[in-house]
């Protein structure tokens, strides 16, 4: 392994010295352990259960050996030392004391001394009750300060510039938790050790208030203090540690999944606390930190259902509703036939509901004309690998691919933005020394750190695929044997790439022929190395080809099937992949199975007691023209937002305002709740139980932790009455009760169960899990593809389906920022990171800004042929000459206004990456 | 060239110093070999390595930057250690107040410096070398660039040196920029590296994982200076100049009251008494006062009372009467100084100096001088200290015993040796709890 | 005052050139060197930030060497700081006496300028001219064996450089 860019304090205690395999005997208190060679007393001690006290000491990291709290006594040892336990190696034989007489002072004295300079406010503290120097100075008798005559140290003034949280540094006990876990964790390193000895502080640079800083306001540091010197606002203000109860449960964010304790206070959410999970090692961003719980109790949720009475929406009664959707449904399907109807699941809300949904529309409304999200974002991938190589999801899993990798290939990703708890695990992966290529138009923020970044233009991702083979071939860095074995089609491929010259697509994709060469070489030779991507490469009018251009280069050069390699979609939902999995899709059953095969409609038939149509549905991408043609009439929208997250708004309005009867089932009033005809009021995560399932395939528990007041339902009951009132009587016991039917018709779910999910340290299930003693699949395709052999499919370069003219000079890309997440139905209700970043923008080149007149901060308009909006120019480098981008969070400027709609042909996925635009001045 | 405040006298050129003053430019390769130079090396290239280890062992160099540790302990235990590439590193951080010795052979004979340096990589197979020089002494370490440029140019250094293919060696010149914590070797890695200098953990030790993580070699500028003695000596000729638990010459930092100022080479077991009175050392003090005390080996070493100062002027004698050789400072205090005022101001350095990582030195430092001035208020008022001196010995002890590094352990030796030997100085007489 | 360092980007660049080779190792050489040849003997934040990008090191990285270094200043200087050895040899060679002739001559306390920005002085740890001392720092150059008629001679010299660098 490589560590040359650290120092010793970068490396895990245990890599220090090599296995050498081997144990040994030591005795801790008089009593006898034996742990591996390279264990520090303190983890032996670990074994024992004897509890030695620390306050540096953090299992994520290298140990400190800072606040010397740990010091214990040896036998023998270092004449007039007392060493710190999280430091010293065990050897054979030797006599550790924890308690000694000796060690007990010791430890007394360190308190003493940092009591010494404690700002004594524990009434006001956000810690009072939960902080480590309250519980030790108790352990330790120390009820008074023996320097509290002597000179205090004056440790600066608190810090309260941002919105989250607080430093107070006259409560820091140097433990430096804080810059550790922000240098080495989140590899963003904005806190300085500051100065020398006892004016030591820590601050960000230049003694900058926080809010100013480059912190990216992830929470972690919070997370990690062990006294009260860094508290969430929330803390501070909202509750103390005794008055509140830890739910475990899934972030409802993005497709990372990563594991937190909701803290609840009298049935009220009011707070997050990172958990050890598979994918995100304890550590989270500020959105799930921080933005997801407090919309939970918006005064703006839905609480009753509504129904338009003379074009008004007005409250009613469960049964009026139930009823009246119930109805017209039935009377639309009379009239119209099964397939005038359809559905968008809800790619936030769990699998069991995702189930109940499909069900509904498949068994109930009697038609295939299923979707949900994943359709405008990675249906390209689940379409695209599910063809090359058998099964459409992210080959690897997020803990190989960042901890195994030596080159990562990062393409059309943002990741520390979008996925930032993925992205500070590839930053982490770079700090041990691994190389990074980053292909992207913009240079995002890991651009920093990348060996290579080749600022392609939009759009031309299928010539930069091309173009890495036919280096990789000529080169003659192929993996020719798992070719020959393992693959099929390669030779029709082998001769597209002979046209892809590193010249030809340099012109094409506007990069330096020799940054192809060296990216394709480096990714080639590399031992292990993974392709990780989003939706830059799959939301494009070629989207699905680019996938498939991705698993050619991987199987190309043999990196499939193991770990720390694969190909590697970042699914954005927190369900997305369970949507996908439960099948809420046009043309596949649950688990993937088709519709178009006569055994599978057969089996669900049997399951659901009700023939199965063979009719493979609309996509929702072709739902919304069909609508506007009349084709569909009525629409069953559960937990989208259509009128924010789908292309060219102008033509979604017309589609939505024209169906005859519209549902929507959502926790707030969206801007296309506010065209239903009846809006049912749904339960956020933290009021439900059932699973996620992240972007690598794992499902993972979702527990209810509050409930709130009236009469809300489960999102599952109110389907289950819909399905009953219309005939089909459907009811379920519990969310554990719908996965043990999953696991019944889905052979890759066969496994799992609530049961399994909530033993005792389970890390969740990654599919296919068969049967309950399977344990989960790390990496899939190891022996053989799904599909057996992998299908090579080759890809000629397509120009983008708008591509800038007279008219409209630049191409506009889309994409997502750190502190919102999508339509900011969560983040945008929570003050602190609305404080943080609230309003639109559009980024710029600073040559083309200038030509136009534009400087940093003006208003703009701008305009595509599909409509106009007004915004803020941030004028710089990040993007090309004659490229722009923006986010979709902000309704201040909604760029789906001016997105195109043109989709891809076997995924129907739009092109969100690439349209025509013109900007000028407001 | 005029009198830096070294004491430049033909009677004092032994061995380390015998070129100084001989130079007509001290960057000047031509001038170095005219004088002798680059023998050591000559001679270390026609040995075959462990050979080599032997002359350093046998020669029973102790490392001359305070901690006297066995160079050729440390020179064979980097030897047996696989990883590679090896690094040398070499200690110009000279920051112990009352040192001074680094800064005249880096001023006045580089060369003989970068010799050692050359002999260890070597032996070693080192690729690159670096020197760290403290970030006040400019002058040293623009002479040190040039003479380093000038080596290369000669054959000295850089690649196939002396025409051997194979033996290439980078030299570094690296700057501190003012802080003693530096001069911890784990500290200075970290600077090299182009960290802040804060000591690391330790274990792993740098002879395993040292500079970029692999095996590392540090030693004092003037441990290296003595490395191409010994190949010409070889290791018993240099064991001879000394005693047996420490061979070779040491270079002596007189200051203080000294009446003679300066650097002086004394071989190892010169009697103690000469070295503070002989009319060619120290030559007692500049009032013609009687010594009270001197401070020796260094702001970390203890103090001696004419009581400890019958004996030799070697290692083991000097531990054996509770003093400490250290760096080779001698701080000479004539009885005009107050023994409690001077403790004070040596809490003061460490006050500033402590690089603020762990807690009891970090803290305890502040309340140790907290504490003296607390026991110098008493004294004058005449009031009662005898609560202060103990406190004062608790939390030395506890310093002592938990820091992290060496600055922390060792920044109550002055008030502990004061304590043992004065007590009735702190205004309170009585059995020192220690 | 302005509060920047004043060095341009071709001034900046000249002394990174000098440390090409490896110049994170020599991150330390950098920043005094910038700081020798700007104005106002400090780094400010703009000339930090540029380090910390050319260097690929954390800015927060390069502001914890500025703040932790005894040489390295992060606020303006005053055009002659006259650094005083305060450690113990020099300290029973009556260095506190050199401070408090310091205070007088220039009418100012430790640590404080005078108004015209010129003069300032401060106790620093042993620099090594032990066998000097008491002894000063000004710059990069050292006097040793100091009596109230040097130091006096000393200021004087420094505004007779003062006078003949703002020649025309």
């Amino acid at each position: 392994m490589n560590y040359e860019r650290n120092g010793a304090d970068m490396m895990n205690q245990a890599d220090f010295y090599q296995e050498s395999g081997g144990s040994l005997a030591l005795t801790i208190d008089g009593y006898l352990c034996r742990v591996p060679v390279g264990s520090t007393i303190l983890e032996a001690a670990g074994t024992l259960g004897i509890d030695i006290p620390t306050l540096c000491y953090l299992k994520q990291l290298a140990p400190d050996g800072a606040c010397r709290l740990c010091v214990v006594e040896v036998e023998g040892g270092r004449k007039g030392g007392l060493p710190a336990a999280c430091t010293e190696k065990c050897t054979e034989g030797m006599k550790v004391w924890t308690l000694s007489p000796r060690v007990v002072e010791a430890r007394r004295f360190v308190l003493d001394l940092l009591l010494s300079r404690h700002d004594f406010q524990c009434f006001k503290c956000g810690r009072n009750g939960s902080c480590k120097l309250q519980d030790y100075a108790l352990a330790y008798g120390l009820t008074e300060n023996m320097y509290a005559k002597g000179q205090g140290i004056s440790a600066g003034l608190p810090d309260v510039s941002h919105p989250l949280f607080t430093f107070k540094p006259g409560l820091c006990v140097m433990c430096r938790r804080c810059t550790r876990v922000c240098e080495k964790l989140q590899g963003r390193d904005v806190i300085s050790i500051s100065r020398r000895g006892a004016s030591t502080r820590m601050s960000p640079a230049f003694g900058l208030p926080w809010a100013e800083s480059d912190c990216e306001s992830c929470g972690n540091c919070v997370s990690y203090c062990p006294t009260g010197a860094l508290t969430s606002r929330d803390n501070t203000k909202s509750f103390r540690a005794w008055e509140v109860e830890r739910v475990r449960t899934t972030c409802p964010h993005c497709g990372t999944g990563c594991q937190y304790d909701l803290l609840v206070k009298q049935n009220r959410l009011v707070g997050v606390e990172p958990a050890d999970g598979p994918a995100n090692g304890g550590l989270l961003c500020v959105k799930g930190k921080f933005g997801s719980y407090k919309f939970v109790h918006s005064p703006e949720r839905l609480r009753q259902p509504l129904i338009r009475r003379e074009g008004i929406l007005e409250p009613a009664s469960w049964d009026e509703a139930l009823d009246l959707v119930a109805d017209r449904f039935r009377h639309l399907i009379a009239e119209h036939g099964s397939d005038a109807v359809a559905g968008f699941s809800c790619a936030r809300a769990t699998n069991e509901d995702n189930y109940v949904f499909q069900k509904m529309v498949r068994a109930v409304f009697g038609t295939n004309n299923v979707d949900n999200c994943a359709r405008v974002c990675h249906s390209a991938s689940v379409h695209g690998l599910s063809m090359t190589l058998g099964s459409g999801a992210m080959t690897n899993s997020i803990r190989d691919i960042t901890r195994e990798a030596d080159v990562i290939l990062l393409i059309g990703s943002n990741p520390t933005e979008a996925h930032p708890v993925v992205g500070a695990q590839i930053r982490q992966a770079l700090l041990r020394g691994a190389k990074l290529i980053v292909v992207d138009p913009r240079k995002i923020d890991l651009t920093k750190q990348a060996t290579v970044h080749l600022q392609i233009r939009p759009g031309t991702n299928v010539a930069f695929a091309n173009g890495m083979m036919h280096v990789i071939l000529r080169e003659g860095l192929a993996d020719r044997e798992f070719i020959e074995k393992r693959t099929e089609g390669f030779e029709e491929v082998e001769r597209l790439v002979a046209a892809y010259t590193p010249e030809r697509v340099a012109e094409i994709c506007r990069i330096d022929p020799e940054d192809l060469r060296q990216a394709a070489i480096l990714y080639a030779q590399a031992e292990r190395a993974p392709i990780i991507y989003c939706l830059g490469v799959t939301e494009h009018s070629s989207g699905t080809e680019g996938v498939m251009s991705l698993s050619n280069i991987a199987m190309l050069v043999g990196k499939i099937g193991k770990p720390g390699c694969g190909v590697n979609p970042l699914r954005g939902q927190n369900n997305v992949q369970g949507a996908c999995d439960m099948g809420a899709l046009p043309y596949d059953f649950p688990g993937y199975q088709k519709v178009a095969n006569p055994d599978v409609r057969e089996k669900f038939a049997r399951a659901w007691g009700v023939p199965m149509r063979d009719k493979i549905g609309l996509t929702a991408t072709q739902v919304i023209p069909a609508a506007r043609e009349g084709l569909i009439k009525g629409l069953y929208i559960f937990g989208e937002d259509p009128m924010v997250t789908d292309p060219d708004t102008a033509h979604v309005r017309e589609a939505l305002e024209g169906l005859e009867f519209l549902v929507v089932q959502e926790l707030f009033l969206t801007e296309t709740a506010a065209l239903a005809d009846v809006v049912l009021p749904g339960v956020s995560y933290a009021e439900k139980e059932g699973t996620f399932v992240n972007t690598e395939r794992r499902v993972q528990r979702v527990r209810r932790a509050v409930t709130l007041d009236g009469d809300m339902k489960q999102d599952y009951e109110i389907i289950c009455e819909i399905m009953t009132r219309m005939g089909y009587p459907c009811r379920y016991e519990s969310a554990a009760a719908i996965m043990d039917e999953i696991a019944s018709v889905v052979p890759i779910y066969g496994g799992i169960s609530h049961e399994r999910l909530d033993a005792a340290g389970a890390a969740g299930l990654q599919w296919p899990c068969p049967d309950p003693a399977h344990r989960g699949t790390s990496f899939l395709h190891e022996e053989r593809f799904s599909r057996g052999l992998g299908l090579f499919y080759p890809a000629e370069y397509r120009e983008a389906k708008e591509m800038p003219d007279g008219l409209y000079p630049l191409t506009m890309v889309t994409g997502r920022m750190l502190y919102h997440y999508n339509a900011r139905a969560m983040t945008g209700r929570t003050e602190g990171i609305n404080a943080l970043a609230n309003t639109s923008y559009i980024e710029m080149n600073a040559g083309d800004a200038l030509l136009l007149g534009v400087g940093d901060g003006d208003r703009v308009v701008v305009a595509s042929r599909r409509g106009e909006i007004e915004t803020t120019a941030r004028v710089g480098d990040v993007v090309s000459p004659g490229e722009v981008f923006m986010t979709f969070h902000f309704p201040d400027g909604n760029v789906n206004k001016l997105t195109n709609p043109a989709l891809d042909e076997i995924a129907w996925i739009p092109e969100y990456k690439v349209c025509a635009v013109r900007v000028t001045p407001a | 060239m005029t009198n830096d405040g070294f004491n430049n006298d033909g009677i004092n050129k032994k061995v380390l110093l015998k070129r100084i003053g001989q130079y007509q430019d001290p960057g000047s390769v031509q001038d170095y070999v005219r004088l002798g130079g680059f023998e050591g090396l000559r001679r270390a290239m026609s040995m075959e390595r462990p050979q080599i280890l032997e002359e350093i062992d046998r020669a029973m160099l102790r490392g001359r930057g305070g901690a006297a540790y066995p160079a050729g302990r440390k020179w064979r235990h980097l030897y047996d250690m696989e990883a590679e590439p090896k690094y040398i590193v070499c200690n110009g951080d000279e920051g112990e107040p009352g040192t001074f010795k680094d800064r005249l052979l880096l001023e006045q004979d580089p060369f003989c410096v970068l010799e050692g340096m050359l002999i260890a990589a070597y032996v070693f197979g080192a690729k690159d070398a670096y020197i760290l020089i403290r970030g006040e002494y400019r002058r040293a370490k623009d002479l040190f660039r040039r003479a380093v440029a000038n080596a290369e140019a000669a054959g000295y250094a850089g690649d196939d040196i002396l025409g051997l293919p194979g033996f290439s060696c980078r030299i570094h010149v690296v700057s501190g920029a003012g802080s003693y914590v530096c001069g911890e070797n784990s500290a200075l890695l970290n600077t090299i590296e182009g960290k802040t200098g804060r000591p690391r953990v330790k274990p792993p030790h740098l002879a395993e994982f040292g500079l970029h993580l692999k095996p590392t070699l540090v030693n004092n500028v003037e441990s290296f200076a003595c490395v191409p003695v010994i190949l010409s000596l070889g290791g018993q000729g240099f064991l001879e100049l000394g005693t047996e638990d420490g061979g070779g010459t040491k270079l002596v930092c007189l200051s203080g009251h000294a009446k003679n100022r300066g650097v002086f080479e004394i071989p190892l077991g010169t009697p103690m008494e000469e070295v503070l009175y002989g009319d060619h050392f120290g030559g007692g003090t500049v009032s013609g006062r009687p010594i009270q005390f001197c401070h020796f080996g260094g702001q970390s070493g203890p103090l001696g009372f004419p009581e400890q100062l019958d004996g030799l002027f070697s290692y083991q004698d000097m531990w054996d009467r509770d003093l400490a050789l250290g760096t080779g400072a001698v701080v000479v205090m004539d009885d005009r100084v107050d023994v409690v005022e001077y403790v004070r101001e040596v809490a003061v350095f460490f006050v500033h100096e402590s690089c603020g990582k762990c807690t009891p030195c970090r803290l305890g430092a502040t309340r140790m001088l907290a504490c003296l001035d607390g026991i110098l208020a008493e004294r004058a008022a005449g009031g009662e200290t005898s609560g202060m001196v103990t406190e004062l010995e608790g939390i030395m002890r506890h310093v002592t015993e938990l820091s992290a590094c060496g600055l922390g352990q060792t920044m109550g030796a002055a008030v502990g040796s004061a304590l043992k030997y004065r007590r009735e100085l702190f205004g309170f007489a009585g059995e020192p709890a220690l | 005052m302005s509060g920047l360092s004043g060095l341009s980007i071709e001034g900046r660049q000249s002394v990174l050139r000098r440390y090409s080779d490896c110049p994170r190792e020599h991150l330390l050489d950098i920043l005094l060197d910038l700081q020798r040849a700007g104005s106002g003997g400090h780094i400010d934040e703009e000339t930090a930030i540029w380090v910390a990008e050319e260097l690929d090191i954390a800015v927060a990285k390069v502001y914890e060497a500025l703040s932790f270094y005894t040489m390295l200043h992060t606020r303006e200087q005053a055009r002659f700081v006259f650094e005083v050895c305060g450690s113990t040899p020099c300290f029973v060679n009556k260095s506190q006496e050199v401070g408090e002739i310091l205070s007088r001559q220039l009418g100012v306390g430790e640590e404080q300028m005078t108004s015209d920005g010129l003069f300032a002085y401060r106790f620093v740890p042993c620099f090594g001219a032990c066998a000097e001392g008491p002894a000063i720092r000004l710059g990069d150059e050292l006097y040793g064996n100091l009596t109230e008629k040097r130091i006096r001679e000393l200021i004087m010299a420094c505004r007779d450089r003062l006078g003949e660098a703002d020649k025309p």
